[in-house]
């Protein structure tokens, strides 16, 4: 039954969300055709589209997905998908599993369009080759892997954080503010984020450090230690920059955590008035 | 023979307000139950119910002997009073969609049954007038070989010579292990396909006996003593 | 059919289809159409068919054999009697109508014997 669900789901939203890929692909070819040509105006004019586009499509396609699935378990089409003979958690894991799908390929086409408009843009940049020589070392170290997985595992999380708010906008005593009530849980959502991975990040001792000359490497110390270090005068750090990256686990903690209570809720609580 | 479905001390309640007080049905297999009663009475509820639709009731339900979920779900075929298709949908879609999930369904019926209803079979369902739309779902749901048929106001926007078909569709695919719940307000017309008939006011039951037996308790025809029952 | 609705409907069709074995347009030994298809052609509950056959069949105007289904009796003593039943029944309510319009009885019988030379006139 999963596979059909998925199968009906990808059917539906693939009438739509190829769309916005087609754009941008568009704009790619564009860039990249018109760097070959060395033309002046034209690079800068694709690049900063294609920056921009591909970054939108990626939330055109959370967006999309999270209305289609909203509009298919809680709207009038919900008078079928909620009587069809499969349990709620199938229904929520098969629209998971095709947001999954389209914000993979949706990643895919984000981390090219920044490449190549990046790398388009820093062509016309004066130290075009000290800069160039960065993005080929941030390549090689594999950054670009980190990147693709933060971009994926990001857009994930804002989808299951939007699948939650609109069903619980659907619980009983949420309904009457309707759409408010999911704009309203997504803030509180944010907040509570924020709350918790600031203080993850500035604060424990777990971070990346990239050294000029030597590039990224562990480091056990919290952003906030290596800040003040930095700004003491007397210390022997060389010059580095430091992120602290113990929230990126804490992202994780959502990613299980939400979807049970949503299928919960849409066992339980949501009944198709 | 055990009961098809089976209500006991059903109550439901929206805001505080009382939508089902104290419902106690049973429907046997081969039966054809009316359900009637004035809007906002509580039909529409009872019927969402037992589709496994609103679970916030109190009371005991059960349907072939298992609460509302899954297995129910796979023996139950409802017709909504709304339009639950895809608006890009065409017959065709609707119909690989309930194979996909029932396997009961029976597409070469499905077919015959929406030529015979004069539906587009390829007009999408955003094209199609309203009574289409309900005539499409019809189709659907009478192409399944279900147990519990659940039928929610199925002739509202259906003009009378559609209707008269209809009823006879719903004769003919009548077996003596199914049964149906129909709710209606267009008495005159459905009175003689039911044997039994449930009429509910204000979210409690009123009448609940076979249809023979209330002509003769009563002397006059269902409309009749709808009108007596609830008149303003 | 047309059904009246004060009455059951089963009753209805028991009277229904009484007039039509008596009248002879269903002959004795004719095989009765199954309960699914006379509901269908009635436009009644399954249900409600299957009840009136039965009361006939109680009443021995139809016969059901096993394999091959229902059928009407060849008893036609039997036929002629119902028949006969009818015939009181309607003549009794000719009657008290025609009293409740002021004729006495032996009027009631002249006005018959004068519309029947009219009708055969006609």
């Amino acid at each position: 039954m999963l596979g059909k669900l998925i199968k009906h789901q990808l059917r539906d939203t693939a009438r739509i969300i190829p769309l916005s890929l087609i754009v941008v692909a568009f704009f790619i070819i564009a860039t990249i055709i018109s760097v070959q040509a060395g033309a002046g105006v034209p690079v800068i004019l694709f690049a900063v589209f294609l920056l921009f586009t591909g970054f939108l499509a990626m939330y055109f396609i959370i967006g999309y997905c999270v209305i289609r699935f909203y509009k298919n378990v809680y709207g009038a089409e919900g008078y079928l998908t909620m009587t069809l003979p499969v349990a709620e958690k199938q229904i929520y894991a098969s629209w998971t599993v095709t947001g999954i799908i389209w914000i993979a390929i949706g990643t895919v086409f984000a981390v090219i369009s920044y490449f190549v408009g990046m790398d388009a843009i820093f062509m016309f940049s004066p130290d075009d080759a000290g800069n160039s020589e960065e993005i080929a070392m941030i390549m090689s170290s594999g950054f670009y892997i980190i990147m693709i997985l933060g971009v994926f595992i990001g857009s994930l999380s804002i989808l299951i954080e939007l699948y939650f708010c609109t069903t619980i906008a659907h619980v009983k005593p949420f309904r009457k503010l309707g759409l408010g009530s999911a704009v309203l849980a997504y803030i509180a959502l944010y907040g509570i984020q924020l709350l918790i991975t600031m203080p993850l990040t500035f604060f424990v001792p777990l971070s990346v450090q990239y050294i000029p000359g030597t590039g990224w490497q562990y480091a056990n110390i919290s952003m906030v230690s290596a800040m003040t270090d930095l700004m003491n005068p007397n210390s022997f750090s060389p010059e580095h920059a430091t992120i602290g990256i113990a929230a990126f686990f804490w992202y994780l903690v959502p990613l299980i955590v939400l979807p049970v209570l949503t299928v919960r809720m849409m066992r339980e609580k949501i009944n198709l008035k | 023979m055990s009961e098809m479905v089976a209500i006991k001390g059903l109550n439901q309640k929206y805001d505080k307000r009382p939508v089902l007080s104290d419902v106690n049905i049973s429907v046997m297999p081969g039966s054809i139950t009316g359900l009637l009663g004035p809007n906002g009475c509580g039909k529409t509820t009872l019927i969402k119910i037992i589709a496994g639709l609103i679970k916030d009731y109190t009371g005991d339900v059960k349907i072939m002997g298992l609460n509302p979920g899954v297995e129910t779900k796979a023996v139950i075929s409802y017709l909504p009073e709304k339009t639950y298709l895809k608006d890009w949908h065409r017959a065709k879609d609707a119909f690989d969609m309930f194979s996909d999930f029932y396997k009961d369904f029976d597409k070469a019926k499905a077919k015959e049954l929406i030529s015979r209803l004069q539906i587009e079979p390829n007009a999408r369902i955003v094209s199609m007038s309203k009574g289409m739309q309900e005539k499409l779902q019809l189709a659907l749901i009478m192409s399944r070989s279900a147990k519990l048929y659940l039928l929610d106001e199925p002739l509202g926007g259906i003009d009378p010579a559609t209707r008269t078909m209809i009823l006879d569709m719903i004769l003919q695919n009548y077996t003596e292990d199914a049964s149906l719940l129909i709710s209606t307000h267009l008495i005159h017309d459905v009175e003689r396909i039911f044997d039994h008939v449930v009429m509910m006011g204000f979210g409690q039951i009123i009448i609940n006996e076979p249809l023979d037996a209330i002509r003769v308790k009563y002397g006059k025809s269902l409309e009749d003593i709808f009108r007596e029952v609830f008149k303003c | 059919m047309q059904f009246v609705s004060a009455l059951p409907i089963y009753l209805q069709i028991i009277q229904d289809i009484k007039q039509r074995i008596v009248s002879g347009e269903w002959q004795p030994k004719m095989r009765v159409p199954p309960v699914r298809e006379l509901s269908v052609s009635l436009g009644v509950n399954p249900n409600t068919a299957q009840r009136a056959l039965a009361e006939l069949e109680r009443e021995g105007l139809l016969r059901t054999e096993r394999t091959s289904g229902r059928f009407i009796t060849d008893d036609e003593e039997l036929i002629g009697r119902v028949r006969g039943e009818m015939a009181e029944a309607y003549a009794d309510e000719f009657l008290l109508r025609m009293s409740k319009i002021g004729f006495r009885q032996g009027e009631t019988l002249k006005f018959l014997k004068q519309n029947n030379e009219r009708g055969e006139t006609k």
